[in-house]
């Protein structure tokens, strides 16, 4: 009499794991979020070229106001998902603001060797290229592309001309908006 | 090695309710979030509107979940979460089963 329930425990396990897996692949962020880090970097590349005088500035304010506004699109997307998870959200919060901890710690470095804004900006691409990269690894799989380009951007900004900040920050943001629309979520709610 | 006692006890200690896989894979899930939507689930557990509703209505019942009404863009939506007892529940059911497996010599 055991056997049969056992196989159907085995089956359950088997249906149960492929419903989590099924659950964990819908953790994807709301595509407007890249689209907003696509327009917060383009702008700030073209400035880096055509008024480099206001690009400390706008690197200070703008990922910040960006870091909130995507706290928002986040919580909103989730609810659209159809799953609200704290834990998730505290995860996602944790991994992006860890970057300004870097930030102010490039801007210490900056200050102590006087360092010129050329090289604190890739300073600034490679840090956030490589956290683009982990969280593609491990939270969304929709920044892995974005983050390559980003490390590979930070180098290749000696070599591209006339424009390198513009050429490298529009290819980041293409490659951002191509990936988030590839591995577009399908909302549960909507 | 196999113990049909054992075993017997742990299939004994299953909670009936849980014991069908769209009603463990919903607390299971539940288990792992704050609240998570009709319509998601359903989609999951790949289940229709009706066995989804009954089987939603028999873990309401056995106050193994919560229930919130909502409008999102217009349209109703409906968030379940796991509750304490459910949670309990969910805890004895998949002890149960984990008994039963080491008992089976399943790994």
């Amino acid at each position: 009499m055991t056997t049969p329930n056992i196989e159907k425990i085995e089956s359950d396990i088997a249906f149960l794991r492929e419903t989590v897996g099924e659950r964990n692949k819908q953790r994807y962020t709301s595509i407007t979020i890249s689209i907003l880090w696509a327009i917060i970097v383009a702008i700030g590349s073209l400035i880096n070229d055509f008024s480099h005088q206001y690009s400390g500035w706008y690197w200070l304010t703008a990922p910040l106001i960006g870091f909130f506004v995507s706290f928002y699109l986040g919580k909103r997307a989730s609810r659209e998902c159809g799953t609200l998870s704290k834990a998730d959200g505290r995860k996602y919060a944790t991994h992006w603001g860890s970057m300004f901890f870097v930030f102010v710690a490039i801007l210490s470095i900056t200050n102590v060797h006087n360092l010129n804004g050329w090289v604190v900006g890739q300073m600034f691409m490679l840090i956030s290229g490589l956290c683009g990269y982990f969280a593609g690894l491990h939270l969304d799989k929709r920044y892995l592309f974005p983050g390559i380009v980003m490390v590979v951007g930070a180098a290749a900004v000696d070599f591209v001309g006339p424009y390198p900040w513009t050429v490298i920050g529009f290819a980041f943001s293409a490659s951002l908006i191509i990936s988030a629309v590839k591995m577009r979520p399908q909302h549960a709610n909507t | 090695m196999q113990t049909p006692n054992s075993t017997a006890n742990g299939l004994a200690n299953l909670d009936k309710l849980l014991e069908h896989r769209s009603r463990l894979g919903t607390c299971v899930m539940l288990a792992d979030t704050d609240a998570m939507s009709f319509t998601n689930l359903k989609k999951l557990l790949k289940e229709t509107d009706g066995n989804m509703g009954a089987h939603m209505r028999k873990l309401e019942e056995a106050n193994y979940v919560t229930v919130k009404k909502e409008f999102q863009n217009r349209k109703p939506v409906t968030w379940y979460a796991l509750s304490t007892q459910g949670r309990h529940a969910l805890k004895a059911h998949l002890d149960a089963l984990q008994s039963i497996i080491q008992n089976s010599g399943l790994t």
